[in-house]
């Protein structure tokens, strides 16, 4: 059973005209598998991410994960199927200026009941693997883009999900920062055999993952023929 | 606490309001002044009100009912009848002006009392050390007992003279003593009820007469009676109703002070309502991250609810010790 299966999905913003983001997508996500979508800006890549995140809602088609129908659970629920099984990589980085390094990598544990000692051990053991353990306890204000951003993937990843989001990880890094977080991305996926969807404008970084899809201006997604990681 | 609550509790909690400190510490301090000044407000009125009540009361001493005058005073021919009354048991007739005084500016009400009656009514009187002297004083014509507000008030000593206007006449007054300031909170000078009636030129008038019932009297009856022998000219109360009219004429006061409290409170409860509301809009993108993270709407609404708890918890605290010392301090002042 594929972990997600998107099926002619549709989304649309604004009335009379509605502008068509997404049009008839479909696809088909296995465990462990790492797909890019590449696109435009403004060609739906993040409203897609939105969708299969339980964040928005599809005008029509269906999005199952795991077995589940979204569009059949309540936003609680989405919301705690977010909480377990997914993680999530943005643009921005996100972390939370007023928590620590390692108090942000926490925090999906926390949100999913993992306490105390065995929550401190994850934490330190996914800081090492980001290559931040000696960062666990500055704030986020003291780090680089690239370091930010490898913390936003451990946070991503110490909860042990089986789908992990990533909305454009590298749009705000230098060259070299974003290489080393893609990289650290993929390492980490295969790691822990969670499947990856990353999204992104760039072609290099695309090419980092299994396969490539192209959002194209009418909204319809297409597998690229140029085989990367094989 | 454990080591995921705690990163719980500092993410949606204790983190931002540490992080936007000024704006927490503004809220606080808001919280504090509102609380602080309906607080202080309402213990200087209930204050006030007890003092009031309290010097209304210790007036009557001991005594049940009161028969006052309907204006200004009636004729003492009255006194006899009421105290021969059945389920009389001691009537103290009393005499109260309010004199201007010669050398300073202000009034001061002077109580004619017969002291031997008054005594029987009033324990505190009765019970001071020096009590026999204190009676002997008040036969004195010259002599006048000031109460402890007076004397303060006044900056009276046993031995001062007092001079009273009285239409165009001053008459001096030596202060032969100070009454306690238990039994008397009212600003007061107490002299000889005859004194009283030939200095301030009322012979033979009386403005109430005290009364305390007989044992197993009925009050209801002896009130009935007391009522009937000059419908037009008297009327009787209790202490009760005396305090309620005390109350009664601070009651504008009383409700102005309330109204100050209430406008305070609501500006403060006005300005938390509106930080609280920047803060929850500042923290709009946060919350949208953390629900991608899997922290649900009722999660996001329970951290905001905490931290306004908590910014309420610690302004009402600091409220409440801002308040009592505000109010220590003006009801001292």
């Amino acid at each position: 059973m594929p972990l997600l299966q998107i099926d002619r999905v549709a989304k649309a913003y604004g009335v009379a005209p509605a502008r068509r983001v997404l049009n008839g997508v479909s696809l088909v996500l296995r465990s462990g598998e790492y797909v890019a979508i590449m696109g435009d800006s403004g060609s739906g890549k993040s409203t897609l991410l939105n969708l299969i995140a339980g964040l928005d809602a599809p005008d029509h088609g269906r999005i199952v994960f795991d077995g589940q129908d979204l569009a059949q659970l309540g936003d609680a629920e989405r919301t705690r199927l977010r909480r377990a099984r997914m993680g999530f990589v943005f643009q921005a980085f996100h972390l939370l200026p007023h928590l620590s390094v390692a108090r942000n990598v926490a925090l999906p544990l926390a949100l999913n009941g993992v306490r105390g000692a065995a929550a401190m051990a994850r934490v330190e053991r996914m800081l090492e693997s980001v290559e931040l353990g000696s960062r666990a306890h500055s704030a986020p204000s003291e780090l680089s883009g690239g370091e930010m951003q490898r913390v936003a993937v451990a946070r991503a990843l110490v909860h042990r999900p089986s789908l992990v989001l990533a909305d454009e990880p590298t749009g705000n890094l230098d060259a070299d920062s974003a290489r080393e977080v893609l990289a650290l991305l993929r390492a980490q996926l295969k790691r822990d055999s969670a499947a990856g969807i990353l999204v992104t404008h760039s072609l290099a970084a695309a090419r980092t993952a299994d396969r490539i899809y192209v959002l194209d201006g009418s909204g319809a997604l297409s597998e690229r023929e140029e085989p990367v990681h094989a | 606490m454990s080591y995921g609550s705690g990163v719980l509790l500092e993410a949606g909690v204790v983190g931002p309001m540490r992080h936007q400190l000024g704006r927490t510490l503004l809220a606080v301090i808001a919280i504090a002044l509102g609380l602080a000044l309906g607080l202080s407000i309402y213990l200087i009125n209930r204050a006030a009100a007890d003092e009031i009540s309290l010097a209304a009361r210790s007036l009557y001493g001991l005594a049940d009912l009161a028969v006052v005058a309907t204006n200004e005073d009636f004729e003492e021919e009255l006194y006899p009848l009421i105290a021969r009354k059945p389920g009389v048991s001691i009537a103290s007739p009393q005499l109260r002006v309010e004199a201007n005084l010669a050398d300073r500016r202000g009034t001061l009400a002077f109580v004619g009392v017969d002291a031997f009656r008054y005594r029987a009514l009033q324990p505190a009187f009765a019970s001071v050390a020096d009590a026999d002297r204190t009676t002997r004083t008040l036969f004195d014509p010259r002599t006048i007992l000031v109460s402890a507000a007076a004397a303060q008030t006044l900056e009276l000593r046993e031995g001062d003279a007092l001079r009273v206007q009285v239409g165009l006449d001053v008459i001096a007054f030596e202060v032969g003593g100070v009454l306690p300031a238990e039994a008397f909170r009212e600003s007061i000078a107490m002299l000889d009820i005859a004194t009283a009636q030939w200095a301030f030129g009322r012979l033979g008038r009386l403005s109430s007469v005290d009364v305390r019932l007989a044992s197993g009297a009925s009050a209801l009856d002896v009130r009935r009676e007391l009522a009937s022998l000059a419908p037009n000219r008297i009327r009787i109360t209790t202490p009760g109703e005396a305090t309620d009219e005390a109350l009664r004429l601070s009651r504008s006061y009383r409700a102005n002070l309330t109204a100050l409290a209430l406008v305070a409170l609501f500006t403060g409860g006005f300005f938390v309502y509106s930080t609280q509301a920047l803060a929850v809009l500042r923290r709009r993108r946060e919350f949208a991250v953390l629900h991608a993270l899997g922290v649900t709407r009722r999660q996001q609404l329970g951290f905001v609810l905490a931290g306004s708890a908590l910014t309420g918890l610690c302004g009402s605290a600091l409220g409440i010790m801002l308040g009592t010392w505000l109010a220590r301090l003006g009801v001292d002042a």
